[in-house]
């Protein structure tokens, strides 16, 4: 079954997604049977399921970070190729946010948010720049300086945040971006996620298990033992 | 009308008076790779300085091409200088048999090519110098038992003709046993190179124990035991150098058994003492090689040999020590560390092998220039890293994110990097050189000129 809202405006298609097939152990647990999605430039969808249901293994795949057995990916237009344009793709197209950040605990939060500016050869003072305005806007201004391991849970989650949004993706992968957060915390986080989505454009998906979140996007897209659904279409 | 037959490349070869010099040819196919490793070397160097560089690589990516450099340095420089040894040891560089050593080595250069393309296109068991994956990995063992199938047919082993002494007897089953352990290499890299197998490691530092350093680093001292009695004949009463060594070797080999390899901490001063019995062989290796006749080309590299043995047991041995391991670890300093292991020690033993067995063509690497451009840079390297690494140990981002100071160590490094490449340049052409040289102007070392 394929996954288009209706395209109102005429946006370009961010993300798709072909009949993408993913199992483990050697096909004795199929993850995902089959999923058709697409995204539209600049807006925001919500992958919503159960523990186990192929939410994750999606945003995996869709960020190159794991192969389909079957099934194919294009982003902003280009389709997903481990040996041809990934590693372009991860530098400058798409930013990931992971449920337990992925932070590196030694460095200080300045240090982490560079580091994929450095990959993507940023001229250091743009880089800079960059993420004091991003500092700015989380409110980590008075952290910068501060290890990983000094912040608390909503801190680095926001500094994953701007590491994420460091090289001015296009699109914003989030897996459970408030999984390891307090509902307060979480709503924070979320809220600001939002703010920074739509100020710069980026199409955000996002996985999720809480629907009060979800509801928030654009679209939900429902999954189900490896399969999609659509449930609501906001816009 | 009828073409004239085509003569082969061997038929050739006897024919233009230059007959092969397996020796010679193994030590130009180790400095190929060794050029080869050192350019890719001089080109992380680069990236490292100049991030934006990484754009222009596309999908061989940094990660790639250090695996590409890592593993040409080990397969390629550090090891094809070693099929010469064998070459001469089991007396296959000269005879027909001779005619085969090209062939023997080009399967295993052909092995290292496909290996290398198939490191760049990402394939790799992701196990540090064990990334042998799929096709490679077949390819390389197919390489390495080419070359043991060569020994042991083209050997005087089989035949077992000329036994007339008991010398010649124990010769023999020294020859036979080397064969077999030579066989076990092929079998314990394909094993080794699954995902299944993996070294013990020490739960504190995520680093190898003191007892499995220690085991690795008596294999070495074994090695290089072993290494002049091949090419070198023993000087008349020196028994008891000799003895001595071998008995310590025996000693600490019974120590290293009896320790538990596995989960032990740095910390354990059982770890750290015994790899300190390593220090012994600071006085026992160059007493041990002062009792064999040695060509004349070698004397330098045998001073630069014992130089860079002291550096790498007493580096070694400091680096482990509890407090100075855990400041280290994972950092440029062990960077520092492995190049004082590879470029000094290792290259400088190799050189050394290939030179007295060359004799009068070792004369390739003893330009004075090039002797002092690696050895110098060598030392530089090890010590910018020392540095990097203690900068790195108080600031963990001292490496990766540039700034003014970590610039400038690495762009001396970059320098440092040119020299040695080159050095090996000079070495290569050197080299080529010989292989075009006639064979009336080779002189045996065993026979002719010693120190």
């Amino acid at each position: 079954m394929s996954l288009s809202p209706p395209n109102n405006g005429q946006r370009a298609i961010a993300v798709r997604a072909l009949d993408l097939w993913k199992s483990y152990d050697d096909g004795a647990v199929t993850v995902l049977q089959g999923i058709d999605l697409e995204c539209f430039e600049g807006r925001s969808v919500a992958l919503c399921g159960p523990s186990g249901c192929g939410k994750s293994t999606l945003l995996h795949l869709i960020a190159g970070l794991d192969q389909p057995d079957r099934g194919r990916v294009w982003v902003n237009g280009s389709e997903l190729d481990r040996r041809r344009n990934l590693l372009n793709l991860l530098r400058h197209e798409i930013g990931i946010v992971f449920q337990l950040h992925n932070l590196i605990p030694d460095l200080t939060l300045e240090e982490n948010c560079l580091i994929p500016a450095v990959a993507a050869g940023t001229n250091p003072h743009a880089a800079r720049q960059r993420l004091g305005e991003l500092a700015e806007r989380t409110g980590l201004h008075k952290r910068l300086k501060h290890r990983v391991q000094k912040l608390s849970g909503g801190e680095r989650q926001r500094t994953a945040l701007c590491r994420a949004l460091m090289n001015r993706p296009k699109i914003l992968l989030a897996d459970e971006p408030t999984g390891s957060l307090d509902e307060r915390t979480g709503g924070m986080v979320f809220d600001l996620l939002l703010e920074l989505v739509n100020a710069e454009g980026v199409t955000l998906l996002m996985s999720t298990h809480d629907r009060a979140l979800a509801s928030r996007c654009d679209r939900i897209v429902e999954m189900h033992d490896g399969r999609a659904n659509e449930t609501v279409c906001v816009l | 009308m009828e073409e004239p037959m085509r003569l082969s490349a061997f038929s050739e070869e006897a024919q233009s008076g230059i007959a092969p010099n397996p020796v010679a040819q193994a030590a130009w196919h180790g400095l190929m790779w060794l050029v080869v490793a050192n350019t890719v070397g001089v080109m992380l160097a680069a990236l490292l300085l100049f991030p934006n560089l990484n754009g222009a690589l596309g999908e061989w990516t940094y990660g790639r091409w250090m695996m590409v450099h890592m593993n040409l340095e080990l397969y390629g420089w550090t090891s094809m200088p070693l099929l010469g040894f064998l070459f001469k040891v089991y007396g296959v560089d000269r005879g027909p048999a001779a005619l085969w050593c090209r062939p023997v080595l080009w399967v295993w250069s052909a092995a290292l090519g496909a290996g290398a393309l198939a490191w760049l296109s990402g394939h790799s068991s992701g196990k540090l110098f064990l990334d042998w994956q799929g096709y490679t990995r077949i390819l390389f063992i197919g390489a390495l038992l080419t070359l043991w199938l060569f020994l042991l047919l083209k050997s005087s082993l089989l035949s077992g003709s000329g036994l007339r002494s008991g010398k010649d007897r124990r010769v023999w089953w020294a020859k036979l046993v080397g064969l077999v352990v030579l066989l076990a290499v092929p079998l314990l890299l394909y094993f080794a190179s699954s995902p299944a197998v993996y070294p013990p490691i020490n739960p504190d530092t995520g680093g190898p124990t003191g007892a499995s350093q220690l085991e690795s680093s008596l294999i070495v001292v074994l090695i290089l035991l072993t290494l002049p009695c091949g090419i070198a004949r023993r000087l008349p009463g020196k028994r008891r150098a000799i003895g001595v060594a071998w008995w310590v070797l025996a000693a600490e080999s019974t120590l290293c058994a009896a320790m538990g390899r596995a989960n032990a901490s740095h910390h354990q001063p059982l770890q750290y003492m015994s790899l300190g019995t390593l220090l012994l062989w600071l006085p026992l290796i160059p007493a041990y090689y002062s009792a064999f006749a040695w060509h004349d080309n070698t004397r330098r590299w045998r001073t630069a040999l014992y130089g860079w043995w002291g550096a790498l047991v007493v580096t070694g041995w400091v680096l482990f020590l509890p407090g100075v391991l855990d400041k280290f670890k994972f950092t440029d300093g062990l960077v520092g560390h492995t190049f004082v292991a590879m470029a000094g020690f290792t290259s400088t033993a190799l050189i050394l092998v290939v030179v007295q067995i060359l004799g009068d063509g070792g004369w390739v690497f003893n330009r004075t220039r090039s002797f002092y451009a690696w050895h110098g840079s060598v030392i530089a390297y090890a010590a910018l890293m020392t540095i990097a690494g203690w900068l790195e140990q108080s600031n963990p981002a001292f490496t990766m994110i540039p700034g003014t100071l970590r610039n400038l160590l690495y762009a001396l490094r970059l320098l440092t990097g040119s020299f040695m490449l080159l050095a090996s340049l000079d070495w290569f052409v050197g080299a080529s050189r010989l292989l075009r040289e006639p064979a009336s102007l080779r002189i045996d070392p065993l026979q002719e000129k010693t120190a």
